[in-house]
């Protein structure tokens, strides 16, 4: 088992439309499925196509998932510029933040959360693609829980891509995955 | 003559399809038990009544003609013959599969559900029974009662101010893209009989042969509604109706006029 | 073993309803399960299947009931709205006693509601009938990915079976959550043949069939069509009520719950059971016919009932009647939704999460 799999992983990524918030939970849970007995992935969106509030929840675990959606996850991943005062709140004691400070209004006043301040969308643009944030902060998020192995996720994104016509744009993500493990500062 | 031996040969009776009704289902001088055996006439003459199934829309078609004709039959909510009659042909594309409508049910309620089906280019084929009333309701107006006609709910005659203009079906129906064939028909004399009979066959033929849909307008009499004599009826036909709804073949269009890739 | 696959609820429903052997597919889109014809559209001419993308859910169920008329495995799926424009044509597929599914994916409120939201506010409905004239359908209320696989099979079973339709429920949340789903065949029952069905007298037995009505069918006698409709009910009632207990043997509060909402209640009873409070779960999984006795005999076992439901209250009133005023009956509603501040489209719109209904759970257990 990979290290520091407990059995049980919740995790909210908020964003709008557009910023991949949905791509990487679902991702997540796609790479979830050959180590996880039980998954759930519920998207939650707007009816307009793009530009609205997105949001999923992934959940995966060794044991029946009787919820499918929680009020205080054990994680969330803000992208952009969602709102920050209504997660950073909702978070379990203990929980993980994952977002890009460089882009709230506020800052982060619990203490009994563990926050993790990435610039995603620097760092994306910087590989080549600021679309790649998304990749950034998954990065980090399976670096700082080890949900799953992050070269699952590859594994799962080489798939999904395969055929596509961009194949930098795979390379640009694998590379932001990893960008965003090295930087979440685990240890 | 005595001694002279008499030979008898039956030239005239009903159709072998033509179930009899236990009781009179048709007002007398209403057209539709010709048109029933009309069609009668052409399954057993094209010899598809063994894969022919019918749709009867609401109106005086609902009850009495599933049950006259010995094939495959239903009656069919208000309007939504021809959307019932697609799936039928998609699931056994081997059927023919025909509707019988009158003009409230094809004209008005089931409008669109017609319209759309035409669009999708369904191997159908529709006989339209415009007599220019609700006939079981009474004789409301309908989409197809002619300007100045009255009715129970254009007492003064039907006035295109306030309750709009006839409908065209078989003009409309052959400026659509899917339809094979559209002709309008009277069986008001023998001769328009036979015409008649040569339209509806031609209608189910495109459907046989795969080219589109087959629609047949007839104009019909409702001695009842029109409060006319039968002998007055076929008058009225003659004079009024033709006038507003002249009978004609409006598309008829064979394989070879379909694009190289659809045939 | 079947494979195992991600899918989402319409995903599964598709899936269901193509391991059922169901190959023709009449539909129209609406949010939020615009999957399903989707899904279908590129799936059933692979197998040779017919999808058709009517005008309206009124054609829809028009194309269903034709279809049944001719003996295939038709269905259609559609949300709310769509569901209110095809009630005309439920209540003729159920006169003319023929085999169909619909699939109805609800979303909130009545008219346009939130343009596709989630929400529960379909139950009095689907299950009483919005049609006219005492019919009665089966209607099953999946709350997973696998039971959405899974009862589409059943679902056609069961049409075949009784001849009636069967609706599906489920809403936006079943609709797009995925949930890993084995793709497994579900074995039933021999069923008898369609010898009613209309394709033409020379493809069959050349007995001709022809339908005009139901009354028609039972000599014209009203209470003679009734009387059999009735027997054909009863015996649904008597073998094919379904429901789902969970931890309840020794609750002192028994919460009911279906669909998305009992995912959230399931949730919040392990949390209660964790606290030591001993709350229990009765999830009807049949909503017609309701389980009744089941009901009643869990709740006075437990002495108080908590219904949730994500809608202003109509389960409650199923429950109720069930447990005829023996124990005191609470709902917790739409009212119970947690609603964010900000966002006014998903987040605004709020969820029952299993966080609120515990705190419910406490105030009663």
């Amino acid at each position: 088992m990979e290290k520091g799999r407990t059995g049980y992983f919740e995790l909210i990524v908020a964003g709008r439309g557009g910023q991949g918030a949905l791509t990487i939970g679902r991702l997540l849970a796609d790479a979830g499925m050959s180590g996880y007995r039980h998954v759930t992935y519920f998207p939650n969106y707007g009816a307009a196509m793009r530009g609205g509030e997105s949001e999923c929840t992934v959940i995966l675990s060794d044991q029946e998932i009787t919820g499918l959606a929680m009020l205080e996850p054990a994680a969330v991943i803000l992208m952009g510029a969602a709102p920050l005062e209504e997660f950073e709140r909702r978070i379990k004691p203990g929980g993980l933040l994952i977002f890009d400070g460089s882009l709230a209004a506020q800052k982060v006043n619990r203490e009994d959360i563990k926050v993790i301040d990435l610039p995603a969308t620097r760092i994306a643009a910087e590989l080549g693609d600021s679309r790649a944030a998304n990749f950034v902060f998954l990065g980090a998020y399976l670096a700082a829980t080890g949900a799953v192995l992050p070269e699952l996720c590859e594994e799962v994104l080489e798939k999904k891509l395969r055929g596509g016509k961009n194949k930098t744009l795979l390379s640009i993500d694998k590379q932001a995955l990893r960008e965003g493990a090295k930087l979440a500062g685990v240890g | 003559m005595k001694g002279e031996v008499v030979t008898r040969e039956k030239v005239y009776g009903s159709p072998k399809l033509r179930v009899p009704l236990p009781f009179r289902f048709f007002c007398p001088g209403c057209h539709y038990g010709v048109i029933v055996r009309l069609i009668c006439e052409v399954l057993e003459e094209l010899g598809i009544e063994g894969r022919a199934v019918g749709l009867a829309g609401v109106g005086c078609s609902f009850g009495p003609i599933p049950v006259a004709i010995d094939i495959d039959f239903t009656a069919c909510p208000h309007g939504r013959a021809p959307a019932m009659a697609t799936a039928i042909k998609r699931i056994h594309p081997e059927a023919v599969v025909f509707t019988v409508q009158g003009d409230g049910d094809l004209g008005a309620i089931g409008l669109g559900c017609f319209m759309n089906a035409l669009l999708r280019g369904e191997k159908l084929t529709t006989i339209f029974l415009n007599n220019a009333c609700y006939g079981t309701t009474g004789g409301q107006m309908a989409p197809t009662t002619i300007l100045g006609m009255r009715t129970t709910t254009t007492p003064e005659g039907r006035d295109p101010r306030t309750t709009g203009y006839p409908l065209h079906a078989a003009e409309l129906v052959a400026t659509m893209k899917g339809v094979a064939y559209s002709a309008r028909c009277t069986v008001h004399t023998p001769g328009n009989f036979r015409r008649a009979k040569k339209a509806v066959k031609t209608a189910f033929q495109k459907q046989m042969d795969g080219i589109g849909y087959g629609f047949v307008e007839f104009l019909s009499a409702c001695p009842t509604n029109w409060r006319l004599s039968p002998p007055d009826c076929l008058k009225f036909i003659s004079e009024k109706m033709i006038t507003e709804y002249p009978p004609a073949e409006f598309k008829n269009i064979d394989v070879s006029e379909l694009p190289v890739e659809w045939r | 073993m079947a494979e195992r696959v991600l899918i989402d609820g319409n995903e599964a429903i598709a899936r269901g309803a193509i391991s059922a052997g169901c190959k023709h597919f009449f539909g129209y889109p609406i949010t939020p399960q615009n999957e399903i014809p989707e899904f279908m559209s590129r799936e059933l001419p692979k197998i040779g299947g017919v999808f058709v993308q009517s005008e309206c859910e009124a054609a829809s169920v028009y194309m269903v009931y034709g279809g049944a008329l001719a003996g295939a495995r038709v269905m259609t799926s559609t949300a709310s709205p769509g569901f209110s424009l095809m009630q005309e044509g439920i209540s003729y597929i159920a006169e003319a006693e023929v085999p169909a599914v619909i699939v109805n994916v609800m979303r909130m409120g009545p008219g346009i509601g939130t343009g596709g939201q989630h929400g529960q506010t379909d139950y009095r409905q689907v299950t009483k009938g919005g049609g006219h004239g005492a019919y009665r359908c089966i209607v099953l209320a999946p709350y997973s990915a696998q039971e959405c696989f899974d009862h589409m099979q059943l679902a056609f079973y069961l049409a075949d079976k009784y001849r009636v339709l069967v609706l599906v429920l489920t809403d936006f949340i079943i609709g797009r959550m995925a949930e890993p789903v084995e793709l497994r065949t579900l074995e039933f029952d021999p069923l008898p043949g369609k010898d009613w069905a209309l394709k033409g007298k020379a493809l069959k037995d050349g007995k001709r069939k022809f339908f005009v009505s139901a009354a028609f069918n039972y000599g014209g006698a009203p209470p003679r069509y009734y009387q059999h409709m009735a027997e054909v009910y009863q015996k649904i009632k008597d073998s094919e009520i379904r429901y789902e207990a969970y931890r309840e043997e020794d609750a002192t509060l028994l919460v009911v719950s279906y669909g998305s909402s009992a995912r959230m209640a399931k949730r919040a009873v392990d949390m209660a059971r964790a606290e030591g409070r001993r709350a229990g779960l009765f999830r009807p999984v049949t909503l017609w016919p309701f389980p009744e006795e089941a009901v009643q005999q869990a709740a006075c076992r437990a002495g108080k009932v908590l219904v949730v439901e994500d809608s202003p209250g109509e389960l409650v009133e199923d429950v109720k009647f069930a447990v005829q005023g023996k124990v005191p009956v609470h709902l917790l509603g739409i009212w119970g939704r947690y609603t964010p501040k900000g966002g006014i489209m998903t987040g605004g719109s709020g969820i029952i999460y299993p966080e609120n209904i515990l705190e419910e759970v406490r105030g009663l257990a």
